[in-house]
């Protein structure tokens, strides 16, 4: 999504990727080292950040002032889409994120939102959502890629097949339907066996998070451990394939709850 | 705190995310300050979540954690009351950990691999090998380094290669999804000795070898300990190997970082080693010390860290 705002004049700054903006928004010190750094986008970012990292109070203030002077110029005067202001966006992300305690300690004393309080401020200014700029600083670090692959479809069937269950489930209404009006029991079978399902493969613990996004919960590796003692013979690898989970999770479960044997 | 159960660390992708980022954007060149590595302990869950069978390896003939959650439990919490509170899983992990007689395995801190990989990388970056990958503390510290391009590991052992196969599979993922690049990562289960790298295609060794048979990782016959059972075997032979390996990848100027230290059971087990990489064909040129944790029970204040030497060789 591109989010524009009404033309009023030309920008003043160089077009955004083109130009370092470190250089125009650090103090001079900072900005000449920060100049040199640019390598790739991506370098930039992580150099940028830590730049910013070596920032007392005051010139974490003043980067911030600039920084903020010129994306409100932009959001409220000039013509300029938010793919345009997101270099900037992120290196506002840079300076007010709080990594570490010496960083936050750094930002209280400036006396600075942290970046959730101005980000969402400035969605507001923009009329578009929190997560639209977070979205296009993760795209722009990301060399223009998407941010978050999409997730897999929790049913293995495909639209036709899920169609068709839909159809047959609505038949199978109107045969219990005949059944207890005692209407014409036999039309409705006829047209219950008119849908046809293909059979598919039933999935083995479908519902369970993928491998990578599951934590091992407590409950599930109290599971696993239980199908562990009950199949003292199943090796990792298929306790693994069983759970629906990775072999990591399983041995974390054999440790929790007291399974475990050498592999 | 639940002790029936294990304190195991067991993080989602949110918590692994979050310890990340204690990582991510540092100035690791800061990091190293009058010859001393600073210790810190980021990132140093998302590790051990990958290798929960950590809790169960004898270090130096001592008890194991494991062994005192299941044989001196109620001891082992009445100690760790008399020095303070305890009732989170991460005061019943200390209590494990701190135990007369226990000692718990140690890993590598992930800044303190970052910040040798800035030292002694260029600038535009290189090809790391680690020797004895172990619990990942390098491999983690790799994975937030902006120089490291490609990290290279060998482990022997197929439990922890396993749980460092699992954190190549998910965790230049997430790195991606936050926004950052991450390095080429191959990881082969083979010991050091038996590793060839390609001639010249490394920019640095770093590694912390096993220190004989101080940690007992596995009873597979690939382990050091076991293959090479006496202190003059395993240095004349297992590091030997693994030094000429070094030397055979290694470019010209290329860097070799070993973190090493005496034991109980191998009172000369560093001045043996700089004495055969010199053979090999290595030249010390600094001698880095690696802050460790402070004990338990001593006071946080005053007490100073445990210091390990870190050796920093080139080619000679």
């Amino acid at each position: 999504m591109e989010t524009t705002v009404a033309p009023k004049e030309q920008p003043m700054l160089p077009p955004a990727g083109k130009a370092d903006p470190l250089a125009a928004l650090l103090p001079a010190s900072v900005a000449k080292n920060a100049s040199n750094m640019a390598v790739s986008k991506s370098q930039t970012q992580a150099k940028s950040a830590r730049v910013y990292e070596r920032l007392d109070a005051k010139a974490t203030k003043s980067a911030f002032t600039k920084l903020d002077k010129m994306l409100s110029g932009l959001a409220s005067q000039v013509a300029y889409t938010l793919k345009q202001m997101t270099p900037y966006l992120a290196q506002m992300q840079a300076l007010l994120s709080q990594r570490g305690k010496d960083r936050r300690n750094v930002l209280k004393d400036a006396d600075l939102p942290s970046w959730t309080e101005y980000a969402r401020e400035f969605a507001a200014k923009l009329d578009c959502s929190e997560r639209t700029i977070r979205d296009h600083i993760t795209k722009l670090r990301r060399g223009g890629r998407k941010a978050e692959p999409k997730s897999k479809p929790i049913t293995p069937l495909d639209r036709r097949q899920q169609s068709a269950l839909y159809k047959k489930s609505l038949a199978a209404d109107a045969v219990v339907a005949a059944v207890k009006n005692g209407g014409d029991v036999s039309k409705a079978v006829a047209k219950y066996e008119k849908v046809t399902v293909s059979p598919v493969k039933a999935p083995k613990l479908f519902v369970i998070p993928n491998t990578f996004d599951c934590a091992g919960c407590r409950d599930m590796q109290a599971g696993i451990a239980k199908l562990a003692k009950s199949h003292p013979d199943w090796t990792d690898e298929r306790l693994a394939e069983e759970s629906g989970t990775s072999l990591i999770i399983v041995r974390q479960a054999r440790v929790r709850f007291l399974v475990w044997r050498a592999a | 705190m639940n002790t029936s159960e294990f304190p195991i660390y067991s993080l989602n992708r949110e918590e692994k995310r979050e310890h990340l980022l204690t990582l991510l954007d540092r100035n690791f060149g800061e990091w190293v300050q009058d010859g001393i590595i600073k210790q810190t302990g980021f990132g140093q869950p998302i590790c051990w979540h990958y290798h929960p069978h950590s809790w169960s390896v004898q270090c130096g003939g001592m008890l194991t954690p494991m062994r005192v959650f299941t044989h001196h439990l109620d001891d082992a919490l009445v100690r760790r009351k008399a020095l303070g509170p305890c009732e989170s899983d991460s005061d019943l992990r200390k209590a494990l950990r701190a135990y007369s007689g226990a000692q718990g395995v140690s890993n590598f801190s992930a800044g303190a691999a970052a910040a040798l990989y800035h030292r002694y990388l260029p600038s535009a970056g290189g090809v790391v090998w680690d020797c004895s990958a172990g619990w990942g503390g390098r491999l983690l510290g790799a994975l937030v380094s902006p120089r490291v391009k490609k990290y290279v590991g060998t482990e022997p052992s197929s439990l922890t290669h396993a749980g460092l196969m699992e954190m190549k599979n998910e965790l230049p993922y997430l790195l991606n999804v936050m926004g950052y690049p991450s390095p080429i990562v191959d990881l082969y289960r083979i010991g050091s000795e038996d590793f060839r790298p390609k001639p010249g295609s490394l920019s640095m060794c770093l590694s912390s070898p096993p220190y004989a048979g101080h940690e007992k990782y596995s009873d597979e016959p690939t382990q050091s300990y076991i293959k090479f059972p006496t202190n003059e075997l395993w240095m004349n032979e297992y590091m030997r190997m693994t030094l000429e390996n070094c030397r055979g990848g290694l470019k010209h100027d290329g860097f070799l970082v070993m973190n090493l230290a005496d034991t109980k059971a191998y009172p000369t087990l560093t001045t043996d080693f700089l004495a055969l990489a010199k053979r090999t064909g290595f030249k010390l040129v600094e001698t880095l010390q690696l802050a460790l944790s402070k004990m338990v029970g001593t006071d946080k204040q005053s007490a100073s860290h445990k210091l390990e030497p870190v050796y920093a060789f080139r080619k000679s």
